[in-house]
């Protein structure tokens, strides 16, 4: 589950029409949902609230052995409207799981951000400020995020840690979305790393389709990204390289909505191949083969994502049965969710199961981890997170 | 060619690294809960501000 500051930021990216889903760094954003899902240790509690529409605070209390926390501040200088008591957050908006990519829109024409009073520009350049203090080993995470233009953003984020080399690191990131492909560049001071990303949607053009308001236009059913990463660090004088692939249906699509990815890292020989499918409104499953060329290891993980709903009332057959297209105008999409169940399973029988849900006022996450293979431990890890937010 | 720094140059640089990094540090919360409180609109109480319980 997102955590509150998360959904958060995530508000943030909607309000400033940041599409994050067409980065290379989200291009198995799917999977990792599926399969690379945190599964909490211990007992932690989230107290957040969003005091104002700019401003939105959390403490986190967490226990695995000794006592740690953190207390979280943000700001945003774009009001942001967004539900936040965890009484009536859509589960949607903070259980990631099958990401549904929707049609790329044309980035906003530079003047269209202006304004303008009495001869003069007025306008500023949205940012947001968001600090994390570790306590009590006094460890700051800051982040630094800043719309330059309708096609680029600023993200700045440091760690300051007094027991890291250095005193800490900071990364900066210089993002570009066009909606037809985008670009990153990266610099990292841990290391002098120097990055770049990219990553390409093929299909028509949504800034050329934009203006195009009459005559038919075909409906996109899905849509195919091919993308790459490369990386330097100028201190240890090595590189990295990273090449992928994706496709993806689109709201279009009629059949089952699917995502497959292929990802290949040529010089550590990693072959990683993703595929999802939506088998249902509550259903979502994925499966996740590794290879490497160079060693013939290899490992599979298969997971799965089941939203359990209670039945809305007593004569729900008989409404089946008899007016099978009504539904119930909710005030809530979410208002019959009990609970969202995810488990990954992987060739060493290694299995995490993650229950989310909403009891009263609290949203909660229980999680357990078992390793069948050893006998006389069994059980892992088990947790629970619990999150209020007014 | 490379232009070579002395070493006070390099001590002098290093110092302000640590200051700016100690200042960050300490400073970047307050900083931020300066902006929440005076360029929120509507202003939040203090109360509200610090406790999400207020």
């Amino acid at each position: 589950m997102l955590a509150f500051m998360d959904y958060v930021q995530h508000a943030f990216f909607n309000a400033s029409q940041w599409n994050h889903d067409n980065s290379y760094s989200t291009l198995t954003a799917t999977a990792k949902a599926l399969l690379d899902f945190d599964s909490p240790r211990g007992v932690r509690l989230h107290v957040s609230s969003l005091a104002a529409p700019n401003f939105a605070s959390s403490y986190t209390l967490g226990t695995v052995g000794v006592v740690d926390g953190s207390i979280s501040y943000l700001y945003s200088s774009l009001p942001l409207k967004l539900e936040s008591k965890s009484s009536d957050i859509d589960l949607h908006r903070v259980i990631r799981g099958y990401r549904h990519l929707q049609e790329l829109r044309s980035p906003d024409e530079a003047h269209w951000w202006e304004v303008w009073h009495h001869g003069r520009r007025v306008d500023r350049k949205n940012a947001l400020l968001y600090g994390r203090l570790y306590l009590p080993r006094s460890a700051l995470e800051a982040l630094y995020l800043r719309r330059l233009s309708p096609t680029r953003q600023l993200k700045i984020a440091c760690v300051s840690d007094p027991r890291l080399v250095n005193g800490g690191n900071i990364l900066a990131l210089l993002q570009n979305d066009y909606g037809k492909y985008s670009t990153e560049y990266l610099y990292s001071t841990d290391s002098g790393l120097l990055g770049v990303r990219g990553l390409f949607n093929f299909g028509p053009d949504p800034r050329k389709s934009a203006g195009v308001s009459s005559g038919y236009q075909e409906p996109l059913y899905g849509r195919f990204s091919a993308g790459a990463e490369l990386y330097y660090g100028i201190l240890n004088k090595s590189g990295g390289v990273s090449t992928g692939l994706r496709f993806t249906t689109l709201p279009q699509h009629t059949g089952f909505p699917y995502t497959m990815t292929l990802t290949l890292n040529p010089l550590m020989g990693n072959l990683s191949s993703t595929y999802a499918v939506k088998a249902g409104q509550n259903l979502a499953l994925c499966s996740q083969f590794d290879f490497n060329f160079y060693s013939y290891e290899s490992d599979i993980q298969l997971g799965c994502e089941l939203w359990r709903r209670r039945g809305t009332q007593e004569v729900d057959w008989a409404k089946k049965l008899l007016r099978p297209d009504w539904t119930n105008p909710s005030p809530r999409p979410d208002e019959d969710v009990s609970g969202v169940l995810k488990a990954k399973v992987d060739q060493n029988w290694k299995i995490s199961v993650v229950w989310e849900g909403r009891i009263k006022e609290l949203l909660f996450t229980l999680g357990a981890s078992f390793d069948l293979k050893r006998r006389e431990q069994v059980f892992r890890a088990v947790g629970v997170e619990l999150q209020y937010s007014s | 060619m490379a232009m070579q720094l002395s070493e006070e140059s390099k001590e002098r640089i290093a110092r302000i690294i640590e200051v700016s990094r100690v200042a960050i540090h300490w400073g970047y919360l307050p900083l931020i809960l300066y902006l929440g409180y005076t360029r929120s609109t509507p202003r939040p109480t203090m109360i509200k501000l610090f406790s999400p319980l207020g």
